[in-house]
Order: C-alpha cells, then sequence, then structure tokens
C-alpha cells in the first residue's frame, strides 16, 4: 500500500491498490474539480437556484464521471427507503400530526385507538393500522400553491423599494438592523434571526425589523415563530403600502406553512383585491387552491 | 386500511426516491418525505385523488427546492469551481462507459470511491447501503474489471 494511498482514503483497500494499478489513475481524486454528488443529482432534477443550475448543468454536460455518476444515482434500483427511515418518518409524521393546533383551523382534534398507536411503526410492514380520525374538512380547499415559494423580498431598506428605517432611534439601532439585514443578504438566516431579534428589542415600533424577523424565521423553517413577528409588521406598519403587501404575503406563506388555510386565505385575499405589489401572486396562488376571492370575477 | 395509510403505503417509497434525486442526502429526502404525508395529512379531506402522485411530487419538489434556495452551496461550489472545470477522461470513464456488466448501484460506488475519494462508510450512508454491501459492490467491480481488462476469470 503506497502512501499515496493511504492518505486518499480514510479506509485503504486491498483492493484499491488493485483497482487503480488496473486504471492507471495514479492522481489525486478529482473531488476538487467535480461537484458534490447530491449537486450533480439535483441538477439533473432542475431543483437548483438559477445559477448554479446552469453551472453544474454545463459541468456535467462536459464531465463523462459526473454523466456516469448522475444516470447511476437516477436509477431506481439505487435510494430504497430503508424500514429504519421509513420508521423514522412515520413517528415524525405522528408527532408532528399530534401537536397540530386544531382550533384555527376548526378542525377537530383526531384521536388514536391503542391499537393504532402500538402498530403505527409497522404499517409499512403491511400490518392493519387502525386510525380514529374525527376532523371536519377545513373550508378552504387544500394546496400547496407553487406561487407560494418561499423566496426573499425583492427590496431592502434605502435601497429602490424607498423604505426607511422607523421606529425609536435607540442608539445604534440603525448600525444593528444593518447589520443584521448584512446576515439576511448573505443568507445567514441563523443569524439574522439573532441580530433581528436584538434590533426588535431595541425599535419594538419598528415594523421593518419585525417583518425581516418573520422572514429570516420562515427561512429558518420555524414558520410558528415567523407568524408571530410577522403579526407585529401587521400591527405596526402604517401608510407604507408596500411593505403591508410584503408583510401580508409572507404572513400568508406562514400561515400555509402551519396548516392555517383559512388564515392564509384571508390574507391572500386582501392582496388579490388590491391593486400592488404580490396581487398577481396572491391571485395566482387563490386560483391554485381553487378559493374564489369573493367580490372578484374569475380571471 | 383507510385512505391516509393506503396512500402513505402506496407512494412513500416513491416520494423518498423522488426527494432523494432532488436533494442527494438520504436525511434530507427523509424529511421531505415525512413533511410531504404530513401536509397530505392536513389535506386529505379536501384532496382529489385524481391528484395524486402528482400533488405528492410537486410538494416535494417546493420542498427540495427550498432547501437548495437555504443551504449556503452556490457560493462554496463557485469557490472551488476551477475555470477548466472538466478533466481530461480518465480510464475509469472510458471503462464505465464501455462495460455493460455492471449495474448502477456499482457504478455508484466506484464514482464515489475512485473519483470522490469517499470512505466506504460515507459510501453507505450516501446511498442507503451497509458497509459490507459497499465492500461487496467494490470488489465485484474489481473482478469484472480484472475479467474485462487482463482475461482473468472471477
Amino acid at each position: 500500500m503506497t502512501h499515496e494511498m493511504r492518505s486518499r482514503w480514510s479506509d485503504p483497500a486491498p483492493e484499491d491498490e488493485t483497482m487503480t494499478r488496473l486504471l492507471g489513475e495514479s492522481r489525486e481524486p478529482r473531488a476538487s474539480m467535480c461537484p458534490s454528488s447530491d449537486l450533480v443529482q439535483a441538477a439533473e432534477m432542475g431543483v437548483l437556484p438559477p445559477g448554479l443550475q446552469e453551472r453544474v448543468a454545463a459541468h456535467v454536460d462536459q464531465c463523462g464521471m459526473c454523466r456516469a455518476l448522475g444516470q447511476a444515482l437516477s436509477d431506481p434500483s439505487v435510494g430504497e427507503l430503508t424500514p429504519e427511515e421509513q420508521a423514522r418518518a412515520l413517528t415524525r409524521i405522528r408527532a408532528t400530526v399530534a401537536a397540530a393546533p386544531a382550533a384555527d383551523s376548526g378542525r377537530r382534534p383526531w384521536a388514536w385507538t391503542t391499537v393504532a398507536a402500538a402498530s403505527l411503526l409497522t404499517v409499512i410492514a403491511g400490518s392493519a393500522v387502525i386510525w380514529s380520525l374525527r376532523s371536519s374538512p377545513a373550508d378552504v380547499p387544500p394546496s400547496d400553491p407553487s406561487v407560494l415559494r418561499l423566496e426573499k423580498p425583492g427590496m431592502t431598506p434605502g435601497g429602490g423599494g424607498g423604505l426607511v428605517w422607523r421606529g425609536t432611534d435607540a442608539a445604534g439601532g440603525d448600525a444593528d438592523l444593518e447589520s443584521a439585514l448584512q446576515s439576511f443578504r448573505r443568507d445567514d438566516f441563523e443569524e439574522a434571526v439573532r441580530r433581528f431579534s436584538i434590533a426588535v428589542d431595541q425599535q419594538p415600533q419598528n415594523a421593518l425589523a419585525h417583518f425581516y424577523l418573520g422572514v429570516s424565521q420562515l427561512f429558518m423553517s420555524s414558520p410558528s415563530k415567523a407568524i408571530a413577528a410577522l403579526e407585529n409588521a401587521e400591527r405596526l406598519v402604517d401608510e407604507d403600502e408596500r411593505l403591508t403587501g410584503e408583510v401580508v404575503w409572507y404572513l400568508a406563506v406562514a400561515y400555509q406553512r402551519t396548516g392555517q388555510y383559512e388564515r392564509a386565505a384571508t390574507r391572500l385575499e386582501a392582496l388579490c383585491r388590491r391593486q400592488g405589489n404580490r396581487t398577481d401572486l396572491a391571485c395566482a396562488a387563490l386560483r391554485e387552491m381553487k378559493v374564489q376571492p369573493s367580490g372578484t370575477p374569475p380571471r | 386500511m383507510n385512505e391516509f395509510e393506503e396512500i402513505y403505503a402506496t407512494h412513500a417509497a416513491a416520494v423518498f426516491r423522488y426527494a432523494l434525486k432532488c436533494v442527494g442526502r438520504r436525511d434530507v429526502a427523509e424529511d421531505i418525505t415525512s413533511e410531504v404525508f404530513i401536509a397530505l395529512f392536513r389535506n386529505l379531506s379536501n384532496l382529489d385523488g385524481r391528484r395524486l402522485p402528482g400533488w405528492l411530487y410537486a410538494v416535494a419538489r417546493n420542498r427540495a427546492m427550498d432547501h437548495w434556495r437555504h443551504a449556503k452551496v452556490e457560493q462554496k461550489y463557485l469557490e472551488s469551481l476551477t475555470p477548466v472545470a472538466t478533466a481530461q477522461h480518465s480510464s475509469l470513464e472510458l471503462w464505465l462507459r464501455e462495460t455493460k456488466t455492471l449495474k448502477p448501484t456499482h457504478r455508484a460506488c466506484l464514482v464515489l470511491r475512485y473519483a470522490h475519494g469517499m470512505s466506504r462508510a460515507e459510501i453507505a450512508r450516501r446511498l442507503g447501503l451497509t458497509d459490507n454491501q459497499v465492500k461487496g459492490h467494490l470488489q465485484y467491480a474489481l473482478a469484472i474489471l480484472r475479467r474485462e481488462l487482463e482475461g482473468i476469470p472471477r
């Protein structure tokens, strides 16, 4: 076993030497030149953000190794759900559904029978599972509208949107808000949440700070916390039409993510009726949800 | 079996495979699969069954796109990319193109090992296999290569 072999892998094995000799490979793995295997696969599925999608796809087009990998990973025989993964997914579904608030959506809470609770983890094995589900249908038809995808707002304070910081002039407050925004721009949402939380403590009347805190929490997959911040922003925002539209939009996204479809639809209806930013998206989301905005003709 | 159980039993594996193709990581694919069926549970009473399984895949796809938007992948990748991002054709690449004998799992193990330098444990996690299975696949691939290149019987 050569020194290079030992440094190349953390677990060198005899077949590595043989394989390398047979293939005539003598240089380091080409991982530094190729995107990671998950990027290769994601590019094949077309789910990467623009820019990155083009770069990775262009590389794969020219790299036979990445093409071979992408094809191999796309085969149905690769990527079976293991029993352990199935069990974990079911446990998570059960826990999440059990914890879901029933009041907001108007549904009565469901209940498990003893048999169902005991046999839940064996459902994939084909065992009969009895669920006792008492619920009333939500008034709003279900959907996961594609237009309600989470994206960063297209405006920043002091930029083209013409927004300005408002609220109390706490010493150093604007500097904290600016540093929070910098974290947000860098997609460092964890840090952005931390900094915007400080900012709202210092400037509790600042609608914009509450708004960005809520959006950052959405990006951190904390829609429940995001709702609290965005509802504060909605309460505080005054005559700023543009900010109002953004706040209502992201509130709708947060409600949707927490299963509060009626509240999401109410916000989307308000946006659909008004003339401003997000109007077209809101109307499109309502169409996907198959909800007709009250008082408006079909589009 | 009630309706939700039936749908889960029928589609969970396919949704997982789809999610895995979109994000490349089993742990994230597992999360996405859970989220998809949680969304299904919340919407089941009003969902037109004819929208399945497309509805499930649409939700999975949206979640996957969210994952990639949140991951700080682009910056890392663009920083690591060399101007000439394609290497010369390696022997492994040429052989993979020519050989007809290897199954996709073998090919994936080979590329991840000899092109991406992954350990067997990393490959096992990536593909949902055991370490021994990965070892077996690599040894099988070696036997095929020896046979094809040197005419040595297995």
